[in-house]
């Protein structure tokens, strides 16, 4: 008797069911995809979400602080040293002055040094993976902080740059190469050194760059090479395309890296 | 959370109630951008329930405002269906297959689906036909579940004895 | 919605680290059990987006695994994490919520949440360099969660967890399994005997087994053995064997 009933309502609604048929919708794929829809998902379905201008802002405050005071430095010491040229007594009596623009140019890798080590505290401090698997992904955080620092360095030599010809005497070819030339090369030869290796030897690596350039620069001057250079027609613009060029391909490749985890601590499991 | 799962759903039920296939999307799609708009992020619960009572609200707005009643989808000149066009209860959630479709017995059912009050034609549909609990139901409809229950059964019951009618004839 | 994993393949110089796995999982708690070296983390960072594969997709929904809106789901606890010098937990939590896109007084509440349930909350000013493996752990397992995380992959999570942290962690899981997807791998198979509604195991970088504890019948832990002993090669192979590319269903 109940199986009568059961059978007898199954087959009820399955009369029912055969009633209602529908023709299929004809707008939902463009209506998923149009803007409309779109902007109203992207407020209420992921997660409250903070802007690109709001991201810069965080991560900004999380460079450390140091990275600013020695620009800030760096920009001051030119001041002091225009206002109160530094003159050294050399070995023949005479008075040699050390050129700001050339203290300078011993101070400028070591500018470079800071922006490249603090973008890349991420891979140092084991962040990587974490940072990967965020909505801003590793390669944002990148971009932010040597965007961040990298505008701001160029800002402070774009600033440092006019005070060649008017207060230094130096020509625009000497200015360049003494202030924009160690942040290229250092940034050229640092960038690959971040790029295939971890940990302390990195940061030994790195460090002893930038002494290199920045001993160079200061030996270059002493041996007159670079006023020689200088003087050379187009030399200085030539080396500052190319290492202007160069340093910008290293930067794509690094940042082009952070794509993915490259470095592979734990190869097991 | 992705709501195009529910897409379909949403559409069949507008298109049951309005018994018109574009004007069905048209408020389906304002139910989703109305659902987007008055929800926050925090509401994590199944956003179905939520998605239907806009619906329906919606569906019963639209008619309010611009006063007419859905026409049957089934081609009203056929006799068995003039009382239907006729009648005062309307012919939302009137089955929508088309007559070619319908067997004898389908076309009893039909009929007898006519006599139910829309609001029984309703709860039959979501129950039955787009498979929703009793508890979602009540609270799409703003009934109790067991009003919905008790309902049902009569509904059912009402079913059933017109086609045991039919078949007595 | 499902987690879809389509030939799935990574190859290194002398070694392949998954071998055209596909599957698909849907909410609760699926258990990855291997060796070392059987490829579960390289799985697992492939599926969080973190390495790419050679070839295969996976995709949640219509989401592929390299879209922002992807990434905006996931919640990930590496085998191995670092930390900011410096950072104390609740730093670590609101830097993390950050890079998860959070704002900032909705970061605030979930970082407060979540210190407390993974019973941090009384160390949340302590600098992580203090922590113990297992506070660390738990950290870990915290950030995994700031975005409410509609899929959750932890990496070998109850490692370094006293058994008092592991009952609580298992709730946990047990919890967000319900609403969520949640893969975790681990080799300590009396984890995923009480927690995991499937279990996945993987050997030399293949699935060779994905199957719930009815198709195994048996003693998980034995089970597990003899997987990975051979022993036996002649018995019939339980349902969920995945032999090829066909998986054998049972009891249906």
């Amino acid at each position: 008797m109940k199986r009568n009933h059961f059978k007898q309502k199954t087959l009820l609604t399955k009369t029912l069911r055969s009633l209602y048929t529908v023709p299929a919708p004809e707008r939902k794929d463009t209506f998923f995809q149009s803007s409309d829809y779109r902007a109203a998902a992207r407020e209420t379905l992921y997660s409250p979400r903070i802007s690109w201008s709001v991201f810069l802002q965080t991560q900004m405050h999380y460079i450390r602080k140091w990275n600013w005071l020695l620009t800030l430095c760096i920009f001051a010491a030119a001041i002091l040293l225009t206002l109160h040229p530094w003159q050294t007594p050399a070995p023949q009596e005479q008075l040699q002055e050390l050129s700001t623009p050339v203290i300078l140019s011993a101070c400028i890798p070591f500018l470079a040094l800071a922006t490249i080590a603090e973008a890349g505290r991420s891979a140092r401090f084991g962040m990587e993976e974490l940072e990967l698997s965020a909505r801003f992904s590793l390669h944002a955080v990148l971009c932010a902080r040597l965007g961040i620092l990298g505008v701001e360095n160029l800002l402070l030599l774009a600033v440092l740059m006019p005070l060649g010809p008017h207060f230094w005497e130096t020509d625009l070819s000497m200015t360049a190469a003494c202030i924009l030339l160690p942040y290229l090369l250092t940034c050229t030869l640092t960038l690959p050194a971040v790029r295939k290796l971890r940990g302390r030897d990195c940061t030994i690596l790195c460090t002893g760059i930038s002494a290199l350039v920045s001993v160079f620069f200061l030996t270059a001057y002493a041996a007159d090479f670079l006023t020689r250079a200088v003087d050379t027609p187009a030399l200085i613009p030539a080396a500052l395309l190319f290492f202007g060029v160069a340093a910008v391909l290293e930067l794509r490749k690094y940042i082009r890296q952070s794509e993915e985890l490259t470095w592979n601590f734990t190869l097991t499991g | 959370m992705n709501l195009e799962e529910y897409y379909d759903d949403i559409y069949r039920y507008c298109f049951f109630r309005m018994q018109d296939r574009s004007l069905a999307e048209d408020l389906t799609q304002e139910t989703f951008l109305k659902f987007l708009e008055t929800s926050t992020y925090h509401d994590r619960g199944k956003p179905l329930a939520f998605l239907y009572t806009i619906a329906r609200n919606l569906c019963i707005d639209h008619i309010r405002h611009t006063k007419t009643r859905p026409e049957s989808v089934i081609n009203c000149d056929i006799s068995i269906f003039s009382d239907a066009a006729h009648s005062s209860e309307g012919t939302a959630f009137s089955p929508t297959a088309s007559v070619s479709e319908l067997t004898d017995t389908s076309i009893v059912l039909v009929q007898a689906l006519q006599t139910l009050s829309e609001s029984d034609r309703e709860i039959i549909c979501l129950r039955y036909v787009l498979e929703l609990n009793p508890g979602e139901i009540g609270r799409i409809m703003n009934l109790s579940r067991f009003v919905v229950y008790r309902r049902l059964k009569r509904a059912l019951k009402l079913l059933k004895n017109q086609l045991r009618k039919e078949d007595f004839q | 919605m499902e987690l879809h994993i389509d030939r799935l393949s990574k190859h290194y110089k002398n070694k392949i680290a998954a071998d055209r796995i596909s599957l698909s999982l849907g909410r609760g708690v699926h258990g990855l059990l291997g060796a070392n070296g059987a490829g579960k983390t390289t799985l697992m960072r492939m599926i969080c987006g973190i390495l790419r594969p050679d070839s295969g997709t996976v995709t949640f929904g219509r989401a592929d695994v390299s879209t922002e809106e992807y990434r905006s789901i996931l919640g990930y606890l590496p085998q191995d994490f670092g930390y900011y010098p410096g950072f104390t937990a609740e730093d670590f939590l609101m830097y993390m919520a950050a890079l998860k896109g959070l704002r900032k007084t909705d970061a605030r509440c979930r970082t407060e949440e979540l210190l407390s349930l993974v019973g941090l909350e009384t160390h949340k000013k302590q600098k992580i360099k203090t922590y113990s493996g297992g506070m660390k752990q738990r950290l870990g397992i915290a950030q995994a969660l700031l975005n409410r995380p509609k899929l959750l992959v932890l990496d070998e999570p109850t490692a370094g967890l006293d058994p008092k942290e592991r009952v609580r962690f298992r709730e946990m899981i047990d919890r967000i399994g319900q609403e969520s997807i949640v893969l975790l791998s681990t080799h300590i198979v009396s984890d995923i005997e009480l927690i995991a509604d499937r279990i996945l195991m993987m050997k030399d970088g293949r699935l060779i087994f994905n199957g719930t504890h009815e198709d195994i019948g048996e003693n998980l832990e034995e089970f597990y053995l003899k997987q990975f002993d051979d022993i036996n090669p002649s018995a019939p192979a339980p349902a969920g064997t995945v032999t090829g590319s066909k998986i054998k269903h049972g009891g249906i």
